[in-house]
């Protein structure tokens, strides 16, 4: 099937076939890195490291068909740096610590992305539920949380 | 042969979404949200599968009504979630649905998720489709000669073999009066695992307080989903320790578990009747209603 979708701001054009998923396409054809996965479609887990937004929301692409892509829009970890400026939250996970083997950290931004973009703010529990869908095995969460927060504060979500 | 289905089908009407069920038989299925059918690839289930069918283009995302709540199939359970919530009444009425949608591990899961294809995959083991058996739900089936209007427990067959004859689908689920409120428990063993028990209730209350009509549903590790009418025991009733009490045990003996290395049927049997008791609880406080 032919697909045309927005990748990071731009138009991209391929072929894909109907049982490929939307993350074989991302990392194996167009090269995303920043997609990972644990296999999760296999073993009926969700560690969220495949988490990519699809017209803003996030979704696991290893459990999205490809051709769902066509004319959407897809944002990857790749697409959050404007003119060599990180975003807010990438800032955050830095400067909080909230990093350590890497492995969760775009699906981890990514879902916070969608949350701050929602109109959330700095509360734990929304920031929790945020990225219930997202399991670190190294940093033990709290640093993440502290790097959202910040984050918040920072874009001043939240507020009514 | 591994899953190699040679096409998606996307059709733009109805008609063609039967016609092109009909003509592939066996060899299509049904594709909404993927999270089942995805996991599936390289089970071996699916590699008969010649033929996906995407019935995105049907118009099927939709939450709507008041006096009959309908929502189309296609309807990510995200959607679903957000329409409940916006109104404090609908959050008593459909709260079962809510609790429920909310009980998934993660945004990534609801927003991907169906509410037609967590009622399609027809397990005791989906929270979704236990609060929508407490809720009285419909299942409006369309296929080649119109639609017909089943009850939701009869649609759910058997596990991924909803009863469905050749060239239908689901098109909506329907909720008629949704009144009084409801609540969902489960008790899982971690986020992402299937419920070893979940319950969901649904009461409407009399003036004095007592419960005027009630269904509770039943599911998460039982080969079948249980649905209990009106329980003698809690009609006409506060729902006290005494009333809760006996719901714990009509809900205990109503069950029939699975019996694995995740629990064993005695242990099911145990936590389907703690979970009804919540359930009912949380349903009566949120309807108003104190036991005092
Ligand atoms: C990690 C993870 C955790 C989860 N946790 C929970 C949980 O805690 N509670 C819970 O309730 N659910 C949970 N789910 C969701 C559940 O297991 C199913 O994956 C989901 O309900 C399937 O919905 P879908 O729209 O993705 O269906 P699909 O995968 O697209 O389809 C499922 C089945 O339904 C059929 N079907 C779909 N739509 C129709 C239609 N309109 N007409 C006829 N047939 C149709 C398909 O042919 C297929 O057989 C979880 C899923 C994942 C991946
Ligand atoms: S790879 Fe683990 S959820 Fe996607
Ligand atoms: S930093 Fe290693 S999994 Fe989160």
């Amino acid at each position: 099937m032919k697909l045309r979708f927005t990748l990071n701001g731009s138009a991209v054009e391929l072929d894909a076939e109907p049982w490929e998923s939307l993350f074989d396409v991302l990392r194996n054809r167009l090269g995303i890195k920043s997609v990972k996965t644990a296999l999760c479609e296999g073993s009926c887990s969700a560690c969220g490291a495949c988490t990519v937004l699809l017209d803003g929301r996030p979704i696991y692409s290893v459990m999205t068909p490809a051709y769902r892509a066509d004319g959407r829009s897809i944002t990857t970890l790749e697409g959050l740096s404007r003119g060599g400026e990180l975003h807010p939250l990438q800032s955050a996970f830095i400067e909080a610590g909230a990093v350590q083997c890497g492995f969760c950290t775009p699906g981890m931004i990514l879902a916070a992305k969608a949350y701050l973009d929602g109109g959330g703010g700095p509360d734990e529990g929304g920031i929790r539920e945020a990225i219930r869908g997202n399991l670190c095995r190294c940093t033990g969460y709290v640093k993440i949380i502290e790097a959202i927060r910040r984050a918040a504060e920072a874009l001043g979500g939240g507020k009514p | 042969m591994p899953f190699r289905p040679s096409k998606v089908i996307l059709p733009a009407t109805r008609e063609e979404a039967s016609e092109s069920l009909e003509a592939l038989g066996g060899g299509a299925v049904i594709i909404a949200g993927g999270t089942m059918l995805f996991r599936l690839r390289d089970s071996g289930l699916l590699d008969h599968v010649e033929a996906l069918v995407d019935l995105s283009r049907l118009g099927l995302s939709y939450v709507r009504g008041d006096a009959v709540v309908a929502i189309g199939s296609y309807t990510p359970l995200s959607d679903v979630y957000r329409w409940i919530a916006s109104d404090p009444r609908r959050g008593r009425a459909l709260g079962a649905l809510a609790d429920a949608i909310m009980s998934m591990p993660g945004w990534q899961i609801r927003n991907m998720a169906t509410v037609g294809g967590s009622a399609s995959i027809g397990m005791p083991q989906s929270d979704i489709a236990t609060s929508l058996l407490a809720l009285g739900a419909r299942a409006r089936i369309s296929g080649p000669s119109g639609e017909r209007v089943v009850d939701l427990r009869d649609y759910m067959a058997a596990p991924l073999s909803p009863s469905l004859g050749s060239g239908e689908f689901l098109s909506e689920l329907v909720i008629e009066q949704p009144i009084g409120a409801s609540a969902h428990e489960k008790f899982v063993v971690s986020d992402i695992d299937h419920p070893i028990a979940s319950a969901s209730a649904h009461l409407a209350l009399a003036d004095d307080g007592s419960v005027a009509s009630a269904r509770i549903a039943l599911g998460g590790g039982l080969r079948r989903s249980v649905v209990l009418e009106s329980p003698r025991a809690l009609v006409g009733r506060v729902p006290d320790e005494g009333v809760l009490e006996e719901i714990q045990g009509l809900a205990r003996d109503s069950v029939d578990p699975l019996d694995d290395f995740v629990a064993s049927a005695e242990y099911r049997r145990h936590l389907a009747g703690v979970m009804a008791r919540r359930a009912v609880a949380r349903a009566y406080a949120r309807a108003g209603g104190s036991a005092r």
